[in-house]
């Protein structure tokens, strides 16, 4: 929960209930999870293209072309510098990614650890584990990610990495509860009995159950990132202004709205669209579970 | 019984005390002299002299908590660098724009996921259950500043109901307050209610499936006095920590819709203070954030053991 | 609509008759039968035993006699039911709850699951007067407190302010048969009223209903999946299975010469002294098993 204020209050991720059976679930057309992939699927591919230099400088002006309304040149239309939004989208849509990934992987990486750590040795692992989610889910977040990225200075590593952190604990907590339950399922218990090492426990009966269980959350947490990056870059302590960054693209956005409304409109449509793809796979994930 | 909570208690404060551990040591993090970071190269070798010695940057990094821990609970929070004022009246001047917005937001979100949420229970699989559901589940997918901007641009720009920023005190102008209040409240309301009526809606169901709603029906109970009277308190706990969490964190929450809408709450201050990398009254912010999430914490888990009478016990 | 006047409509002496009763649960577009064909009557002052393995429709039974369906499940219910003059399947809103208020009183399966863990147990004992008439809470507690002394609550008034979790397992059962005997309504049901106790329990429990029965003078339909006990509680019998009823008569008829074999095979499953010992349900495939 501590990434979550992070987010905004929206993206609180709900309590775990597990017995809630698949009736009280969305039910995810299968045509909603197929488009999810590609949107997906697109996002990267025109991200990648961005970053490979495929589309519009993002920086250039242009002053031929100001506050543009979209058109083939320019398919979200220009700001009023000339700059091209749709390239600029794609950039941003490049460092989401990076702070999404690097949140899951570092932080869900480390948070699971800890976790699984937690969970097998009991005792004082689980004091440390519990007092260190206590902490962190009395600090507010957004401010503390907005503090550390001011003073350390905002650049994408340290607003990833940031972020991150806050992603620890909350994984920490999913990871311990996953291999309590885990660790007391009979193929664990049969290892453990038969003498089978820490290790082997570890990488061959408890993470093949315990990531599985994470994966929804996995997704979960790859669109708070995103949240998380956009609120950042939408108050200015996200990467510094002409750098593309959703957050930073609809703040820009705003002073322009009555005039060129795309300027805003279209990043926040990418990055609504993209949480929602994301939200939608997890559901699937869930729903898949049972 | 009264007391369970107490140890609770004992490790909130232990929490808040690491907290105040880490907020005191947030000036290290500046890369290179501290000092001429906040101060810009223009300054004096003696002005960074005289801000290193105010941060306590001249001591050692427990000395400095020390005394920061012991300015903090005689009152002292430090002077802000910009004002010039205490931290704590800074803080304390902005806390009924905040409370404002906050305590609004939530009856507002209440007010709608409650009823909402209870009643797509009941009809689980109907058709205003695949709304709410689905609907729902569309509005998790905007962030809180999206729906902030769509709001301006469509209530106070486009219609021009309402003002699009700024704030009265309540007593000075209650009208003029309430309609600047209305945006900004629904941005977090819905957000939230959106959250509740998922969280809701999920425990009401389950408590809906129990025998005992069964036996209610069977004892003659309409709809309403089910719903109302015999499975709200049992689903409620997981809605009651929720509020709590986001009352406690509303601090984030109010970071986006306080700038979005100009209100000089908290949040507009501790923006202006990172702008300003005003550190003694980030700091405060911190802290201050910290004890409310602490205390909506104790409060909720009371909450709670009042709810459910089977949890006396607060888990410690 | 006039009370007395249905009744003498109705056949002279029936509390319950059912008539060809089929329900149908809808679930993915298609339709299963969990409830075929179902005739039975019971006379005042009578009472039946329903009796079944498991998954034999005897809950389900009772649901659509009743009219209260499981959350989220879609039921078709047709046939007639007609319970102490009130044509159930036709009966809705207020009419249909004041008809099961007044005429029903229902003792559950599982007496803690079904006594609402966050209300004092004397309250839920007197809930139906606050759901369906005009009643002071003050009236409700001395009623609350009357009716637990009548079920052997000795320092009742204290009592009725406990919780159910502060209960134990047969005192919640006695609260949930003084609860059945409120409105000394017409039938009294009992689903399973003692498979969830001790088996020392049981007969206490066992005995207190039929206490209350007789001085409330209701009939009773007792489910149960122990014919033993149905035996020796009720005047007849009728047996279930996969939904319909295979076996139905006086009891001391249908134990002395069960016509059905499943019958035989759970007359056989009863324990007995002199038995051969660790035999089976042995059951010939009658096919249409859910």
């Amino acid at each position: 929960m501590s990434l979550s204020d992070l987010a905004s209050p929206n993206v609180v991720p709900l309590p775990s209930t597990a017995s809630a059976s698949s009736a009280s679930r969305l039910r995810i057309p299968r045509v909603g999870v197929t488009i999810a992939v590609a949107w997906l699927a697109v996002l990267a591919v025109g991200a990648l293209a961005a970053a490979a230099g495929l589309t519009a400088d993002p920086l250039a002006n242009d002053y031929a072309v100001i506050s543009q309304a979209p058109s083939l040149a320019h398919p979200f239309g220009t700001d009023n510098l000339g700059r091209d939004v749709f390239s600029r989208s794609l950039h941003g849509a490049g460092a989401s990614a990076i702070v999404a990934l690097v949140t899951v992987t570092v932080g869900g990486g480390l948070g699971i650890l800890l976790g699984v750590w937690a969970g097998l040795r009991r005792g004082i692992a689980d004091a440390i584990t519990g007092f260190v989610t206590d902490v962190t889910i009395a600090l507010p977040s957004l401010i503390i990610v907005a503090t550390i990225v001011t003073l350390a200075g905002p650049s994408l590593p340290t607003i990833a990495l940031t972020i991150a952190a806050f992603a620890i604990p909350v994984f920490a907590r999913l990871g311990r509860s996953a291999t309590l339950a885990v660790a007391t399922e009979n193929h664990v218990v049969v290892a453990r009995t038969l003498g089978a090492s820490g290790w082997r426990i570890l990488t061959r009966e408890v993470l093949p159950g315990v990531l599985p269980a994470l994966m929804p959350f996995v997704l979960t947490t790859l669109a708070t990132a995103i949240v998380a990056e956009g609120a950042l870059s939408f108050l200015g302590f996200g990467l510094r202004p002409p750098e593309p960054s959703w957050g930073g693209l609809i703040a820009e956005g705003r002073t322009q709205l009555a005039l060129a409304p795309w300027v805003t409109l279209m990043p926040a449509l990418l990055l609504c669209a993209t949480i929602l793809s994301i939200n939608v796979l997890g559901e699937h994930l869930r729903e898949a579970k049972r | 019984m009264t007391f369970a909570w107490l140890p609770r208690a004992g490790r909130s404060l232990l929490v808040l005390v690491v907290i105040a551990a880490l907020t005191c040591q947030l000036a290290v993090l500046l890369p290179g002299d501290p000092a001429l970071v906040l101060l810009g190269q223009e300054s004096t070798e003696a002005q960074r002299e005289a801000l290193r010695h105010t941060l306590g940057l001249d001591q050692n990094a427990f000395v400095r908590f020390v005394s920061f821990v012991g300015g903090v609970v005689t009152g002292d929070w430090g002077t802000s660098f910009t004002s010039g004022r205490p931290v704590l009246s800074e803080i304390l001047s902005r806390v009924p724009a905040t409370a404002e917005l906050v305590i609004l937001s939530q009856v507002v979100a209440l007010a709608i996921s409650i009823p909402l949420a209870l009643h797509s229970a009941r009809a689980v699989g109907g058709r205003l259950d695949r709304i709410v559901s689905t609907g729902t589940f569309l509005l998790l997918a905007v962030p809180s500043f999206v729906v902030g901007i769509l709001m301006i641009q469509f209530f106070a720009v486009q219609l021009g109901w309402l003002p699009a920023s700024g704030y009265t005190p309540f007593a000075e102008d209650p009208a003029g307050n309430l309609s600047r209040m209305v945006l900004p409240v629904l941005t977090l309301g819905i957000a939230e209610g959106a959250v509740y009526v998922r969280a809701l809606r999920g425990s009401a169901i389950e408590a809906l499936r129990a025998p005992y709603a069964y036996a209610s029906i069977v004892r003659g109970a309409s709809d309403s006095q089910l719903l109302w009277r015999r499975i709200l308190r049992p689903s409620s706990p997981t809605l009651v920590a929720l509020v709590a969490i986001s009352l406690g964190v509303s601090l984030g929450g109010t970071l986006l819709v306080e700038s979005l809408f100009a209100i000089p709450g908290l949040g507009r201050l501790t923006v202006s203070a990172l702008g300003a990398r005003d550190l003694p009254v980030i700091q405060g912010v911190v802290l201050f954030a910290a004890v409310i999430v602490v205390v909506f914490g104790i409060l909720a888990d009371i909450a709670v053991s009042r709810i459910d009478p089977r949890s006396t016990r607060v888990p410690v | 609509m006039n009370r007395e006047a249905m009744k003498t409509i109705s056949s002279n002496d029936l509390i319950l008759e059912v008539r060809d009763l089929t329900a149908t649960v809808q679930r993915h577009g298609s339709e299963r039968p969990v409830i075929e064909g179902v005739t039975f009557s019971l006379a005042r002052g009578r009472s039946l035993g329903i009796v079944g393995e498991s998954g034999a429709g005897k809950s389900m039974l009772i649901r659509s006699i009743l009219g209260v369906h499981p959350p989220g499940v879609t039921m078709r219910v047709t046939g007639e039911v007609r319970l102490d003059g009130h044509d159930m399947l036709r009966l809705r809103g207020r009419e249909r709850r004041r008809a099961l208020a007044a005429s029903v009183g229902m003792i559950h399966q599982d007496p803690l699951r079904s006594l609402n863990p966050t209300i004092r147990v004397g309250e839920q004992l007197t809930e139906t007067l606050a759901f369906t008439g005009r009643s002071t809470r003050r009236d409700r507690a001395a009623r609350g407190v009357e009716l637990m002394r009548s079920v052997g609550f000795r320092n009742s008034e204290d009592e009725s302010r406990r919780y159910p979790h502060q209960l134990s397992g047969g005192q919640r059962q006695r609260i949930g048969i003084g609860a059945a005997a409120l409105t000394e309504p017409a039938l009294i049901i009992g689903d399973e009223p003692t498979t969830a106790l001790d088996v020392t329990v049981q007969k206490r429990v066992l005995d207190l209903m039929q206490e209350t029965r007789e001085r409330t003078g209701s009939s009773m339909l007792l489910v149960t999946h122990d014919l033993g006990v149905a035996a020796e509680r009720c005047d007849e019998i009728i047996v279930m299975r996969a939904g319909r009823i295979v076996e139905a008569g006086i009891t001391a008829e249908v134990i002395a010469a069960p016509s059905h074999p499943y019958t035989r095979a759970l007359l056989d499953s009863i324990p007995r002294l002199d038995g051969p010992r660790l035999r089976r349900l042995r059951v010939p495939e009658t096919g249409a098993l859910s």
